[in-house]
């Protein structure tokens, strides 16, 4: 009893911080700010907190905060309109995206797939600041007994998760997936300092950041393929209506599961302070993939396959804020410079926290619920908005996707070589699509690759070279064994299903 | 018609503000050429002029958010509040390739006044390291900033609660004591070699990737000691989640009184690291003395003090001129002896 009525004490707090009219103005022009933000190929949310930072100083330390929190959590949300209106990422964390929404809008479905990504985002989101207020001291604590071992299995676990994306050639997936863990490998090695691959080009060193890769990949080549055949989409045809906009009955059945799932993913994955919300919507894609009743689809425009991840990582930008405000540990590259701006402020993010400031602390989480709130509303009113871009000529809308993919890549380091990068990969991108090799397995294995190879060597250091570190330990253990049944789980249906026909 | 009109239209501002948050980025990046121009007309008018005249271009070759950027921006600040300079400073970010492509770009603009550059001791191992062909002393030093040092932390429930406890357990278990920093051949590895020098004993290292990372293994329990600025640990520790055991100042630090350093337990560990500002080569001599003037303003200001040194927990030392040439060629003549020793030496 007495901690549901602290609880309700300090949310009582937080909300008459985070509801006065300051506070609410700041956390609007955060989240819109971070929607726009979000929905602009190449600047993150890392970039976007990063150069707006300096906008808040002179401002009250909570209402500088809860803009900032604003842009982190808007920019889940915008990053998902680039993704499946142009197939070009808008934010790392929705690359996955595009793989299920950009065939979803081009069949016309854009509308009601807005709808519910919105719903997704808005019950991940406001699970995750949930959990943030009740257990974050608990959860973080848990966290940290996952070290490099555990990542190591983790990434196993989701490679082997994902080893299904790659449709109708597993051959194929294999060989992209193994091409992006080779390209991964480039520049210098955390574990031993050693350059890699780099071919004394400075702007090799530190390594091919994926980003570029994917604008390169589903933004130009599309554009590329789309010049060739300027196949025009379904949306011209048909009229927007506002009923074409909403999802129907069966779209919402079929996603509620997704949704429920890619919330508890992405929250998990969140709070760990070595992984993301990139990973925990690339774990909630592989998921629904498995889960789905509609499998067939995957690839060609399922619903769940966008919603899911979605949920999954607006609840993980949640779960980031969790070790990042009670331990003063940043799980993400964006927590990192929020941290920054705290201790700017002249704030210590950590155990006293919320003892020492807790008018503070408490008025950020409300001030999220408050945010993830104006989030769906925005988010669904400008639909047709959105949608209408479809509407543009082909003429007009394909040479500027190809100056947004630039801009983009440009503006992820100011540098040419990002620009370089994606537009040999989009060259590549035409290429892949046009004789069907599939690009999600070369995405994650850029991803994924890296963080797999330095928790090994990392674990292998610990343990002084012996293999069993990663057996030895249950939670590695559990992990490596979900990957077995993962790897093997068409296998086993396969088996389960025949028993129950001899049986019949 | 109308529908499509407002389309295009409705497409046409998305696309602007596509570009304009791509200058948001740049914005920086654009003024100094503007000033570029602006200097072109002045020169043709009045041949010789007194130092500053124009816009300084101010090189982070780091990312947005990081340490050094920090830095600079806070001293941009403190330029502004206090109406330190004549002319504008201007932070452009080149990060990339450990430092070197914004390194590169300042040792491009031999002889020019008016660029500065941000120096962290990253800067100066890196290139020892065989990661770089740019070393830290190709550019003229024109101040020390500020010195951050490194507490060696353990967890709250360790073992271990002195450096001698530490230096026993690993005089008995060679290497089986693992010891998390940031990152191979850096500041944390040549320091743990050090300690490891000092009290003739050996660690097992783990490199990881930053600083928070790091910290999180330390509580996690996934190695037994970690180095940590005093920024990165204050507070956790502060919050009873880890101990300092040690500081590897000469003196102890005047806020932390209770920290002892490693040298008056008896261990010759004294490690600073630098954080300064320096210019491209050849900058000529009345630009040198100019910027330092500016900097050392400052370093005084209650700005610089109050929003920078204190928040970030660093130690204020400012070096200007020769000396902090001197600092800098000290530390890579450390540098270098600390990494040959370790085998990681590759110039």
């Amino acid at each position: 009893m007495g901690i549901l009525q602290d609880i309700v004490y300090h949310l009582g707090l937080g909300f008459s911080v985070a509801l006065t009219p300051t506070n609410i103005l700041f956390a609007a022009i955060g989240v819109t700010l971070g929607t726009i933000i979000g929905a602009l190929p190449g600047i993150g949310s890392v970039t976007g907190v990063a150069v707006l930072l300096p906008l808040t100083f002179g401002m009250d330390p909570t209402t500088a905060i809860i803009m900032l929190a604003g842009i982190y959590y808007g920019v889940m949300y915008g990053g998902t309109i680039s993704s499946v209106l142009i197939n070009t990422p808008g934010d790392a964390a929705t690359v996955i995206s595009a793989i299920e929404g950009y065939p979803l809008a081009k069949a016309g479905r854009a509308g009601p797939t807005f709808a519910l990504v919105a719903l997704g985002s808005f019950v991940g989101g406001t699970f995750g600041v949930l959990m943030l207020s009740i257990a974050a001291p608990f959860l973080a604590k848990t966290a940290l007994r996952l070290g490099p071992p555990e990542y190591f299995s983790l990434m196993i676990l989701a490679m082997a998760a994902l080893a299904g994306l790659a449709g109708s050639s597993p051959i194929k997936g294999i060989i992209m997936g193994g091409l992006g863990i080779v390209l991964s490998t480039v520049g210098v090695d955390i574990g031993h300092g050693v350059l890699r691959f780099t071919y004394g080009n400075v702007y090799m060193m530190n390594g091919i950041d994926f980003l570029p890769v994917a604008i390169g990949m589903f933004g130009m080549g599309e554009v590329l393929v789309q010049m060739q055949r300027l196949v025009t989409f379904e949306l011209l045809k048909t009229k927007i209506t506002f009923r074409s906009l909403l999802p129907t009955i069966q779209d919402w059945i079929r996603v509620r599961w997704a949704i429920v799932r890619g919330t508890l993913i992405g929250f998990v994955i969140g709070v760990l302070p070595g992984a993301g919300a990139t990973i925990a919507s690339f774990l909630s894609y592989a998921t629904e993939s498995k889960l789905s009743k509609h499998r067939e689809e995957f690839g060609k425009g399922a619903i769940e396959g966008i919603v899911g991840p979605e949920s999954a990582n607006n609840a993980a930008s949640a779960g980031a804020m969790v070790p990042m405000m009670t331990l003063g540990v940043p799980g993400s590259g964006t927590t990192a410079v929020l941290l920054g701006a705290f201790m700017m402020f002249g704030l210590q993010p950590g155990p006293l926290l919320f003892q020492n400031h807790p008018e503070f602390a408490w008025g950020v989480i409300a001030s999220m619920y408050v945010g993830n709130m104006m989030l769906v509303v925005l988010n669904t009113i400008f639909i047709p908005t959105f949608v209408s871009i479809l509407k543009v000529p082909q003429t007009i809308l394909m040479p500027g996707i190809l100056v947004l993919t630039i801009v983009g890549a440009y503006s992820l380091n100011n540098n040419m070589a990002e620009v370089w990068i994606m537009i040999i990969f989009g060259i590549l991108g035409y290429f892949f699509k046009r004789y069907k090799w599939p690009m999600a397995p070369l995405i994650l294995g850029l991803v994924l690759g890296p963080l797999a190879e330095v928790n090994f060597v990392r674990s292998l250091s610990m343990s002084q070279g012996d293999f069993g570190i990663f057996v030895a330990r249950p939670i590695s253990l559990a992990l490596l064994a979900g990957g077995l049944v993962s790897i093997f789980y068409p296998l086993i249906k396969q088996i389960l299903l025949r028993g129950r026909e001899k049986l019949a | 018609m109308n529908l499509k009109k407002g389309l295009v239209l409705a497409f046409v501002v998305l696309l602007l503000l596509g570009a304009l948050a791509g200058c948001g980025g740049q914005e920086a990046a654009q003024e100094p050429e503007k000033a570029e121009e602006a200097k072109g007309e002045e020169e043709a008018k009045e041949p010789e002029s007194k130092w500053p005249e124009k816009t300084i271009e101010f090189v982070v070759p780091w990312k947005a958010g990081g340490g050094s950027d920090t830095m600079a921006r806070s001293i941009t600040k403190a330029i502004k509040e206090g109406n330190i300079s004549p002319v504008p400073v201007v932070v452009v970010n080149k990060p990339g390739g450990n430092g070197q492509i914004g390194e590169a770009y300042v040792i491009n603009k031999k002889g020019d006044p008016y660029t500065w550059m941000t120096l962290s001791s990253g800067q100066i191992s890196i290139p020892l390291a065989g990661l770089g062909d740019i070393k830290a002393t190709d550019f003229t030093a024109l101040a020390q900033m500020a010195g951050d040092t490194l507490f060696l932390v353990v967890p709250a429930d360790s073992k271990f609660n002195t450096l001698e406890d530490v230096v026993k357990a690993a005089k008995a278990n060679p290497e089986g004591l693992k010891i998390g920093g940031s990152g191979s051949g850096t500041e944390d590895h040549i320091v743990t070699y050090l300690f490891e020098k000092a009290a003739g004993i050996k660690f097992n290292y783990i490199a990881f990737s930053g600083g928070s990372e790091v910290m999180s293994n330390l509580m996690g329990g996934h190695v037994d000691l970690a180095w940590a600025n005093p920024n990165e640990c204050l507070s956790q520790v502060e919050g009873g989640l880890v101990e300092v055991l040690g500081v590897t100042t000469e003196e102890r630090l005047d806020s932390t009184p209770d920290i002892p350093t490693f040298r008056e337990l008896g261990y010759d560990v004294v490690f600073w690291q630098v954080r300064g500002v320096h210019g491209p080569p050849g900058m000529p001599k009345e630009a040198v003395e100019g910027s330092i003037e500016i900097l050392r303003k400052v370093s005084e200001s209650d700005t610089w003090k109050e929003k920078y040194l204190e928040a970030k927990m660093l130690t204020p030392r400012f070096i200007p001129g020769d000396d902090y040439t001197k600092v800098i060629k000290d530390n890579e003549d450390m540098f270098r002896e600390a990494l040959g020793s370790m085998g990681l030496l590759k110039e």
